[in-house]
This record gives C-alpha cells, sequence and structure tokens, in this order.
C-alpha cells in the first residue's frame, strides 16, 4: 500500500499539484450534505479536480490498483448521501468538465459533460429553439446527473422518464465504453439501441456504481411556445385520481403534481408554511417572507379558506396551437366534470408555478429550493400506482403518530409518470422537519415506513438511498444476486462509490 | 454575534448551489457570480464549503491553522451575491435576512474568530491594520495630507465651524493620487448646488470598515466610536460619500457601534440625485458618450443603491446608458473587496478582467462606477485586459454635464 503521500503526489501527477488535494478544510467542504442524520459526515482522503476521461481513467486505474474507494461528484448539488464518501477515498470531482459538445437541432439531441448544469443546457438549447427536459431541481445542478439518476421531469407524455440516448463510461478497470449507437464506429448518430441489451440503463439509478459516466447524449424537445399553468382544488380525493387517470390514458402532454394539503390552521410558523406551501407561497401574490408575522397569519387564514383539501396542478406545453387548446380545454373539462375548482388564478399568473420561471417553461427555476426553508429535507420517494395514493398516505400518518411525529407535519405529494402505465406514479413523503427535535423518532419512523411500503407493494425507490437498501436487498433475491454478480464482474474490487448500491 | 451564533445558520446549508449562479432569465445566459469559486472551482470556495468551514470550527473539527483554511477565508471578496440569493429561496438565507444581517455578516464574523485564534489575517491584511493605527488610514498616507485635495475648493473646517453636510473622503480616493477627481468633481457639483459643506480635514479618520473585514472588530469599534464622536461634535446632519465602502460601513455597522439616529448619511449617488430632482444643478452640456455602469457591491447589494446612480446618468444629455448581462443585485464584483487587492491581487485583477469583459460586451466606451476600491481595480484591470475602455467616476460626468 502506498503511503498517503504518495497517492497525493501521484493523483497531483495526473491531475497537476492544484487539482488534488488532502487538505483538512477541502475535506470537510466535501463530507457532509442535507442527508446528515441518515448518512453521518464523512471526510474523503482526497478531493481530485479532473478536466478529462484520460484523467479520470488513470484515477480509477490507480484507486483499482490500491482498492481505494471513488465517489464521482457531478457540480456539488450533493443531496440525500449519495456522494458522501462513507468509506473514505476519493471524491472525484468532474464540475469543471462542463461542456456541451454537441447541439444538434437535426437529431434534437445535446451531448454534454458532467458539470454542466440544467440551467446551462437550457441556455444553449434555447438558441436552438429547442429544450432539455425540465427537472424538478434547482437550475444549478448537474443535468446531467439528473438524467443519470433518472431525474422527475415535466415533459411530453410521449417521452416518458429516460431521456438518455447514448454514454461514455470509464470503467473501474480503465476501459472506457460506449452505449447505444455510440459503441458503434463511426455511427450515423445518437441512438439508444445501439444493438444488443441496453446498457445505459446499468449505469442509470446508481451513483456511479459501476463506473464514471463521463459524457452522455440526451434528447431535446422543441421549445415550447404554448404554455398553461394549472391549479385545481378537490374536496374528494377519490375524484381526483379518477380524474387525473383519465387525463393521462388520454394521453395529454402534462405531468401534473396532485397531493393532499396539511390543515393550514394548525401550521406553526411562517418557516411551516412555506416549507410545504413553498413551492406555491412563494409564487403567489404577496411576498410572506417581507411580512411581519400577524400578516403572515392572516394569510395563512386567507389561504386555508381558499385551499382545498387536495390539489392537482401541473403545466400544458406544447408547439403546436391548435393541439394545445384541444388539450387544455379536455383537461380542463375533465377536472371540472369530476368535481374539481378551477384555482389557476390565485396562482400568480406571470409567476409560474412549481418548478418553472415565470411563464417560461425552459428549465426548471429555483422555486422548489423552497420547500428547503427548513434547513432539512428528508423524503421518503418511490414508485407506486397512484390508485393506491390513500393508503400510502394513511401508513405514513398512522407510523408518524407512533412515533411522536406530527401526522400533519409532512406532505404526500404524488407526480405522475409519462409515458402512463400501471397508474406509475411518483410518490414522495416529504418531511420537513429540524432533525434535532426527535432524531431518533426521525429514523424509526423512516425504517418502519420503508418496512411496510415494501410490505405493501411499491415499483420500486426513487433512487438507492441509504435508508431504504438494506430492507430492499432482503427481498431482492435473485435477481439482488445477479446485481451482485455484475456489480463484482464490474467492478471487483468494490471501489465505485461503495455502500451507495449493492455493497 | 459570535461565530457560534452562527452554527444554526451555517449547519442549515442544504448545498442547493442558488447561490452560485444568479437566475438566467434575469441575466440572459448561464454565468458565474462568486469570483472566489469561480477562481478556484472547488466546494471549499464556495460559499457551501465555507459554511461548513465555520460549521467544523464551531463544532471543533477543525482546531487547526492551514494555508488552505487561509485561502478559502481570505479570498471572499464579501461581495454578498451568495447572500442576495440565498435569501429569496434558502433556508440559510431566508434565516439570516430575518435576523436583518446577511452571510457577509457571518464571514466577517469567521475573520473575527481566526484573528482571536491567531489564524488570520494574512500579512498584507496586517500592514492595512498597521497603517490605521498608526496613521489612521489604510494606506500609511500622513495625516496632514487627508486635507490637500480640498484645497481651494471652498471647504468649510469643520472643526472650526459648523456646515450642513460633512463630506467625507475616505482613505483610498484621498491618498491615490489618481482618484482625486472622485473628491474635486464632488466638491465642484455641491459648490454648483449651493451646498453649505465641510469636511473633517486632519482629524478625518479612517472608517474602519477595512479593519471590520479584515477581521479586527476591536480596532473597528475603536474607530467607529471615535469617529461617530466627531461627527457628533461637527454638529452635521448630513454625511455624504463618494466611497461605497466608508458609506455601507456607516449605514450598516455603525448603528451596532454606536446611536447614528441623528445623522443622515447618504452616498454621493444618491445627494447628486437628490439635487437634480429638487433643481438645484441642472444639465447644460452634451456628453456624447456610450456608457455602462458598474454597481460596487458595498452600495448596491450592501445597502439597495441601484437607481439613483442610472437616475443620473439617464438624465445627462448624450449619454447612452448599456447594461452589463450583471448588474444591480446580479453584479460581477470587481474584485477589489475586504482587502482582496491588497493580499491576493492576482484574484482581485482576474476578477476585475472579467468584469472589463463584460462592460466591452455592451459596446460601452466608458465604463462608470461609483467607489474609489472599484475604481481603482477596474483600471488596472483594463489595462491588465488591454482594453480601450476608459474609466470613469459618476461625478465626473456629472461635472462635464454642467
Amino acid at each position: 500500500m502506498l503511503s498517503e503521500e504518495s497517492i497525493l503526489k501521484t493523483l497531483q501527477h495526473i491531475v497537476g499539484v492544484e487539482g488534488a488535494t488532502n487538505d483538512t478544510p477541502d475535506l470537510i467542504a466535501y463530507s457532509r450534505d442535507q442527508n446528515w442524520l441518515f448518512v453521518p459526515p464523512q471526510k474523503p482522503d482526497f478531493v481530485v479536480k479532473v478536466r478529462d476521461k484520460n484523467q479520470i481513467r488513470e484515477i480509477l486505474r490507480l484507486a483499482n490498483r490500491y482498492k481505494l474507494p471513488v465517489v464521482p461528484l457531478a457540480t456539488g448539488v450533493n443531496v440525500r448521501g449519495l456522494c458522501i464518501p462513507t468509506q473514505g477515498g476519493i471524491v472525484l470531482d468532474m464540475r469543471e468538465m462542463n461542456q456541451i459538445l454537441e447541439i444538434s437541432p437535426s437529431m434534437m439531441t445535446a451531448t454534454i459533460q458532467p458539470g454542466v448544469t440544467a440551467g446551462q443546457l437550457s441556455v444553449e438549447c434555447m438558441k436552438y429553439g429547442l429544450s432539455p427536459n425540465n427537472t424538478s431541481a434547482p437550475d444549478t445542478v448537474s443535468a446531467f446527473a439528473n438524467y443519470l439518476l433518472r431525474g422527475l421531469y415535466f415533459t411530453h407524455s410521449s417521452e416518458g422518464d429516460d431521456h438518455i440516448l447514448s454514454m461514455e463510461i470509464v470503467l473501474p478497470s480503465g476501459e472506457i465504453i460506449k452505449t447505444g449507437s455510440s459503441g458503434i464506429k463511426p455511427t450515423a448518430g445518437p441512438y439508444a439501441r445501439g444493438g444488443g441489451p441496453n446498457l445505459t440503463g446499468l449505469f442509470q439509478g446508481v451513483p456511479g456504481a459501476f463506473g464514471v459516466v463521463t459524457e452522455m447524449t440526451v434528447k431535446l424537445r422543441p421549445y415550447p411556445k404554448h404554455v398553461w399553468v394549472y391549479f385545481f382544488g378537490f374536496d374528494d380525493i377519490d375524484k381526483e385520481i379518477e380524474a387525473i387517470d383519465e387525463v393521462m390514458k388520454l394521453k395529454i402532454p402534462t405531468q401534473l403534481t396532485m397531493g393532499t394539503l396539511p390543515d393550514m390552521s394548525k401550521m406553526r410558523s411562517l418557516d411551516d408554511f412555506t416549507a410545504l406551501m413553498g413551492l406555491m407561497a412563494e409564487r403567489m401574490e404577496q411576498n410572506l417572507s417581507e411580512s411581519s408575522a400577524d400578516q403572515v397569519a392572516e394569510r395563512m387564514k386567507q389561504m386555508a379558506a381558499v385551499f382545498p383539501k387536495a390539489f392537482v396542478g401541473g403545466c400544458i406545453l406544447d408547439d403546436f396551437k391548435d393541439r394545445f387548446t384541444l388539450y387544455k380545454k379536455t383537461l380542463r373539462k375533465t377536472f371540472m366534470e369530476a368535481g374539481g375548482r378551477d384555482l389557476s388564478s390565485i396562482i400568480k399568473t406571470t409567476g409560474g408555478f412549481f418548478f418553472f420561471y415565470e411563464d417560461d417553461m425552459q428549465s426548471g427555476g429555483r422555486a422548489d429550493a423552497t420547500m428547503l426553508r427548513r434547513g432539512y429535507y428528508h423524503a421518503l420517494a418511490f414508485y407506486g400506482p397512484l390508485n393506491r395514493y390513500k393508503e400510502y398516505d394513511q401508513m405514513f400518518k398512522d407510523v408518524a403518530v407512533k412515533h411522536d411525529l406530527d401526522p400533519e407535519g409532512a406532505l404526500l405529494g404524488g407526480i405522475t409518470c409519462a409515458p402512463w402505465h400501471g397508474q406509475q406514479t411518483y410518490l414522495e413523503r416529504s418531511v420537513l422537519v429540524d432533525p434535532n427535535e426527535n432524531p431518533e423518532g426521525l429514523k424509526i419512523y423512516t425504517k418502519e415506513c420503508v418496512e411496510n411500503l415494501l410490505d405493501m407493494g411499491i415499483y420500486g425507490w426513487f433512487r438507492p438511498y441509504a435508508d431504504t437498501l438494506d430492507a430492499t436487498l432482503e427481498r431482492w433475491g435473485a435477481t439482488g444476486e445477479f446485481l451482485k454478480k455484475i456489480k463484482m464482474l464490474v467492478d471487483p474490487n468494490s471501489i465505485m462509490n461503495p455502500g451507495r448500491f449493492i455493497f | 454575534m459570535d461565530l457560534e451564533d452562527w452554527h444554526d445558520v451555517a449547519s442549515s446549508c442544504m448545498h442547493c448551489r442558488i447561490c452560485v449562479n444568479p437566475e438566467f432569465h434575469e441575466v440572459g445566459g448561464w454565468v458565474p457570480i462568486c469570483p472566489r469559486g469561480n477562481k478556484f472551482k472547488m466546494e471549499t470556495f464556495y460559499a457551501p464549503g465555507t459554511f461548513e468551514l465555520i460549521r467544523a470550527i464551531i463544532e471543533g473539527e477543525l482546531t487547526e491553522n492551514s494555508p488552505k483554511l487561509q485561502k478559502a477565508v481570505y479570498s471572499c471578496t464579501m461581495c454578498g451575491a451568495c447572500s442576495a440569493l440565498c435569501e429569496i429561496y434558502s433556508a440559510p438565507g431566508a434565516k439570516v435576512k430575518r435576523m436583518g444581517k446577511t452571510f457577509v455578516d457571518m464571514y466577517i464574523d469567521l475573520r473575527t474568530e481566526m484573528m482571536k485564534r491567531g489564524w488570520g489575517p494574512l500579512e498584507p491584511h496586517n500592514a492595512i491594520l498597521k497603517n490605521i493605527a498608526n496613521t489612521d488610514n489604510a494606506w500609511g498616507g500622513t495625516r496632514g495630507d487627508r486635507e490637500r485635495w480640498a484645497k481651494g475648493l471652498g471647504a468649510k473646517d469643520l472643526n472650526k465651524e459648523s456646515a450642513d453636510v460633512l463630506y467625507f473622503a475616505g482613505c483610498t480616493a484621498t491618498y491615490d493620487p489618481k482618484l482625486k477627481g472622485m473628491m474635486t468633481t464632488a466638491a465642484e457639483i455641491f459648490n454648483r448646488a449651493g451646498v453649505d459643506w465641510g469636511i473633517l480635514g486632519k482629524n478625518e479618520k479612517c472608517c474602519a470598515g477595512p479593519s471590520l473585514r479584515i477581521g479586527d472588530r476591536d480596532q473597528f469599534k475603536a474607530y467607529a466610536e471615535e469617529n461617530i464622536e466627531l461627527f457628533k461634535k461637527s454638529g452635521v446632519k448630513t454625511i455624504v460619500t463618494s466611497c461605497a465602502g466608508c458609506y455601507s460601513t456607516f449605514v450598516k455597522e455603525y448603528p451596532e457601534v454606536a446611536d447614528m439616529s441623528h445623522i443622515k448619511v447618504v452616498h454621493v449617488s444618491e445627494f447628486i440625485s437628490r439635487l437634480l430632482k429638487s433643481g438645484d444643478i441642472t444639465f447644460s452640456k452634451e456628453v456624447p458618450m456610450k456608457v455602462t455602469y458598474h454597481d460596487p457591491c458595498h452600495i448596491g447589494r450592501y445597502c439597495g443603491v441601484y437607481d439613483a446612480p442610472r437616475d443620473i446618468l439617464g438624465l445627462v444629455p448624450g449619454i447612452e446608458l448599456r447594461e452589463m448581462m450583471q448588474n444591480r443585485q446580479n453584479s460581477w464584483c470587481c474584485g477589489a473587496g475586504a482587502g482582496m487587492k491588497t493580499a491576493l491581487p492576482d484574484v482581485a485583477s482576474e476578477t476585475g478582467v472579467r468584469r472589463v469583459k463584460q462592460a466591452e460586451a455592451t459596446g460601452a466606451e466608458v465604463l462608470v462606477s461609483s467607489c474609489p476600491f472599484c475604481a481603482q481595480n477596474l483600471t488596472d484591470s483594463i489595462k491588465e485586459a488591454d482594453s480601450e475602455l476608459k474609466f470613469m467616476d459618476l461625478t465626473q460626468i456629472v461635472a462635464m454635464a454642467l
């Protein structure tokens, strides 16, 4: 085994003296994210800034030789502990690999590096009359990492959530492979099915557990000329769910968010209000952060009077006016006939909705950062059928009560997943709490909810979060074993982000 | 506040990084806003990394000084952009806004703690502190030279007689001969408007804003107390200053030291704007120039003075104001602030050159601002960038149009 000093020198030889460090302040800066209750802070042994795949290849070869863990990091928006180096090792900081290598208007694709942010990609695509798929995340996130971990997208219903056509991956061995048609030389262009199995999927949904993805080509869509942001209130959640199902089966191109709202009259503070309602509140006509406590209380009272028990909100984006008008009319009719109240007007119309900036649907803005106001955002996010929404909701509330947590102190929201099949919905129970108030309660609550969800039947977890993996692996049987074999084959020394997936 | 009082704020950073880039719809492109982060491109040098360092110091995880810690702490220009962006949306920013503070206050407390522990400041900063202690100014100039710039300009000596307005020149413009025009044109404008004004002359002392931002809170407090006492003795009701740093220090920091409610502090741009509105001065000459305006952080993001300079430029006949893509609260810092130009001139220079390039992209001939530190660094950066731009202080434009 090389000494720490020798490893550092070798790393510096690869990336330059300034590019590799084991200085304590640097290690601390990479040691923690907002999920510290479940993934405690852990310093890496080294942080290395890489600029190209050859440097990555050299580093992986070194890491493999000396069995050093490697944790790839794209732009540094590190959430849910996925990039915390729980076993130390090297954090590969790829934020300087931030080139948009190509935008092809004819193929409607963009080829990007890991450090490209959602905002950066949006700005560049706009020049070509194109748009990437909007991530439900601040525009500072890596578009690349979001695609890799299958983010949520406000997109056309026919496109679904897989937008990657091909990828380039540096394997732990140092070999470089390409998925899709990019693996064939020469290729006529990026296409997901390059022959044989779709290898791209192996590297998705796992945070760098099989290798370091260094380049990807993603689908683009025409910049939407017509946008309608809507918000409907329902008193009957069953009717709301039926109406959503109908809208999705009609293939209306909208990815909508639905949920039940907590009792606003019981909210304790502006923090509660902006955290739970923040996605909407920040965009409403009154800037609550500028208001006094009395004004906030009055506003909350007003909102409680107006806001429904359940809501559905989203947008329709289209570049063809007649089609847009038809979709808009049909969606509105469907919700109204199901007892929905059109509350779109209470959403500041120029303020957009949820993740969008004003009336521009080009990219996620920053509004969803409001949900972080409490400073700690804990969520259990999973895929499941929409028609079981009430069962999930009740389970979360029952477990919360059992462990002395406020059952109303969280929001269960659902985002429908296109293309609609099997009622597939992204469901997230967001617990916006100060973890110091009842950390053990939150841990037990999470563990029990994970077990219960697995018992109830879900399609799977949104991402391989630390608090879901162990319980899931126990139930994965032969499939889990098969994945372990693949992992062993690709990464025999288990250097790639160990502990984040399988082992 | 002590550093440990910031624990709740520092530990609630979500690392969402909305502090790192301005909202792209507002600026029309995807650009950085943090000079330090943009230079070093590691988490350690962005606000979220600094938050972790603060948390680690408070929690006892970081117990030793190191060159890297110093580099991380002192390469921040304290431009306040991270705070301005975070306060709109996110947890730490919203929290500090409700406290009536910004992240800059936390960074100042970090530097204060560094100094308490003997971990800072950097050697060039020590020279500034020594200069202030020995000569009452950051540049080490002699006290006798304080009033030289005002000779023959009709300023009253407020040590001997009273006036409506105290013009506080500040150390940087006073002791940098290249910046003399900032003060003399301000004097010319006062005289044209018939303002009853004066100076403290040899008794003018550093505002000690630099001491505070370097981390020497004791020196700052001593100077603040002395200055407030001097202001009281002079009997003035209004202080006008051309220095953005002095302005923000008087407005934001002095009230925490002693009562300043009896004195109104006005930046020269606000004062001139009022003179124009009241008709005390009017523009009579054409100034056919394409100009762009750089918002100094200390009057812009710190104090919200964005409109006054633009209002003035808008009234000057012949002036065509062309905004840079990053302007107002989204401005890119000039790079000079918080002791940067003295201690880390290469970072200051790179930052300034980026701003010059933004100014050039507007097609403007003149880069206008209203701060002596910005004036120094942007003038140097224009040379560094081999640019054909000219730098002018706002008051110089005004004087040309009178």
